[in-house]
């Protein structure tokens, strides 16, 4: 394998494509013009229960019951990059996973311009990752990372997985490490699959955020900062709302008001911590999110992972966990009533209160495929609606989760 | 005859080869002469082949290139990673954006001739394969 996530296309090829831009001869320092890679995890999930469903993030639409699946961890992407100059790149990258339309389509992951004026300054604009925790913006390239899939109560819950706006990153060498700082902005353009009802349109809400980072000897340090402005009503609710604030009184009427979607914010306050040294690596990401609405709920989230390296063969252990208040709210409506129990199981289902302790390994094959194995013993204490589909009013809220994935690049 | 001469031989050139790879030569890091950088640290080196700054010590835009057969030894003692855990790393950035990985070059002498004609360029060669009066030396990792 002589070359790894980007292939050259014959130069006859580039001769033809790139009139502007002839290939540089084997003396330039940079491979101009077309490039193409892409990654994949072929994924074999198995839930043992019949009580939950079971999804990887809020986006998949059902998830498995007392099954084994490919659709939870398979996924497939293709980048395609041209290179202007060693300073200008456009990139475009496919995705296909099982998303809010409940199939694969293959989605327009990034398509953005990258200038790179000097080493300090990259600017960027497009369709973008959206950079809110550390990795997130790879958590679909199974084979950076360790695990069969990124720890569900933490990267679970993020809503979205890109952007269409900007962003600008200054980094600056700063003692013997090296210190950069990221700032983004944009609007979202994805919808968020909600059981039984009307999927909830996240596009036009508007996004912005940044994070500093240090890296020294074998630390990575990052706090960072999101903001998630909604901007669409939840169309579903609109007649429960006009209940409440006509027949539920002020009580109903205040709840309504602290339930809507639309013009509510919601902040994320993030720091993430990682060593690495020879084999060993250790992880530990953290989120506090503060929101306007009580149907995006403030929450508490983190995990850490602990990982050692002997040969081929990289066993890991993590746990994660994510918990939010308990909502105690009267409607307005009697107690017992109808709409009075419709309301408080929304609160109950945006509640989160759930914890995973993973146990699994990786084994690298050769220098671009991996094999992993993973268990997952998960406990719902309260089971939210975007963590799991369909779970069952008397289950327990414990589940176990096993899953082998082939993970590569090309 | 020969028939019992074989084992002796085949012991004698494994003796010949672990000894060889016992002396593992040193590993020189080298920059283009007009560069503006006469030494660098390990971490400036780990920065710029980890995708992590762009940058050689004077300010100029650094273009690493990797020397396929001297890889794994490389990145085993610059950040004693192996080559899987290396393209892992490389999987986040390149398909999350954030950077390009060094161009791969399949022997010392390209390495020599891509440094000595470009400015920022920055590679690695064994120690024996530097050419003074066309790249300048400014680190050496050594096995440790």
């Amino acid at each position: 394998m002589n070359r790894f996530a980007t292939r050259s296309l014959p130069r006859r090829f580039c001769a033809l494509a790139l009139l502007m831009l002839p290939c540089l001869p084997v003396t330039a320092v940079e491979e101009m013009g077309f490039q193409l890679g892409g990654f994949g995890t072929l994924g074999l999930t198995y839930n043992d229960s019949d009580d939950f469903a079971f999804v990887r993030d809020s986006f998949q639409p059902d998830g498995i019951k007392n099954e084994v699946s490919t659709k939870t961890d398979s996924t497939l992407g293709i980048q395609a990059r041209y290179r202007f100059t060693p300073h200008l790149d456009a990139v475009v990258q496919l995705l296909s996973r099982h998303d809010a339309d409940g199939s694969f389509p293959p989605e327009v992951n990034w398509a953005y311009l990258k200038y790179t004026p000097t080493p300090d300054w990259d600017l960027r604009a497009g369709r973008l990752s959206w950079d809110v925790y550390m990795l997130s913006d790879s958590r679909y390239v199974g084979y950076s990372f360790l695990w069969v899939r990124p720890p569900i109560e933490y990267f679970g819950v993020q809503q979205l997985s890109h952007i269409d706006g900007f962003d600008v990153t200054w980094t600056r060498p700063l003692d013997s490490g090296l210190f950069w700082i990221k700032a983004y902005g944009g609007f979202a353009d994805e919808e968020l699959p909600i059981e039984d009802a009307q999927d909830y349109d996240l596009g036009g809400s508007y996004v912005v955020g940044a994070h500093a980072n240090y890296q020294f000897g074998d630390w990575w340090l990052r706090l960072g900062f999101a903001r998630e402005a909604l901007d669409e009503a939840a169309d579903d609710l609109q007649p429960l709302f006009e209940r409440m604030a006509t027949a539920g009184g002020e009580t109903g009427a205040e709840l309504a008001d602290d339930m809507r979607l639309a013009g509510a914010d919601v902040d994320h306050f993030v720091v993430g911590l990682l060593y690495s040294r020879g084999p060993l690596r250790l992880q530990f990401m953290f989120d506090h999110s503060d929101s306007d609405t009580l149907l995006f709920t403030d929450f508490y989230t983190g995990y850490a992972t602990v990982s050692y390296r002997v040969g081929d063969w990289t066993p890991f252990l993590s746990f994660a966990a994510i918990e939010s208040d308990r909502i105690d709210r009267e409607s307005g409506f009697p107690s017992g009533s109808p709409d009075d129990a419709a309301i408080q199981a929304f609160l109950r289902d945006v509640r989160y209160d759930q914890h995973t302790t993973s146990l699994g390994v990786r084994r690298d094959i050769t220098e671009n495929v991996a094999l992993k194995f993973q268990v997952d013993r998960l406990w719902a204490k309260s089971p939210a609606v975007t963590m799991m589909r369909d779970p069952a009013p008397d289950w327990d809220g414990r589940g176990t989760v096993v899953t082998a994935t082939l993970d590569f690049v090309f | 005859m020969a028939v019992s001469l074989r084992p002796l031989l085949l012991l004698l050139v494994a003796v010949a080869l672990s000894a060889v790879s016992a002396a593992r030569a040193e590993i020189a890091v080298v920059v283009n002469p007009e560069s503006g950088v006469t030494e660098m640290t390990r971490d400036q080196v780990v920065n710029i082949y980890m995708g992590r700054y762009q940058g050689l010590p004077s300010g100029i835009t650094a273009f690493p290139v990797d020397l396929v057969p001297l890889r794994q030894d490389f990145y085993s003692r610059l950040v004693d990673r192996t080559l899987a855990e290396i393209n892992s790393y490389w999987a986040r950035l390149i398909f999350s954006g954030r950077a390009t990985p060094p161009r791969r070059l399949d022997d010392a002498t390209a390495v020599l001739e891509v440094v000595s004609n470009n400015r920022g360029a920055i590679g690695y060669l064994p120690s024996g394969a530097v050419d003074d009066s066309r790249v300048t030396v400014v680190l050496e990792l050594v096995d440790d």
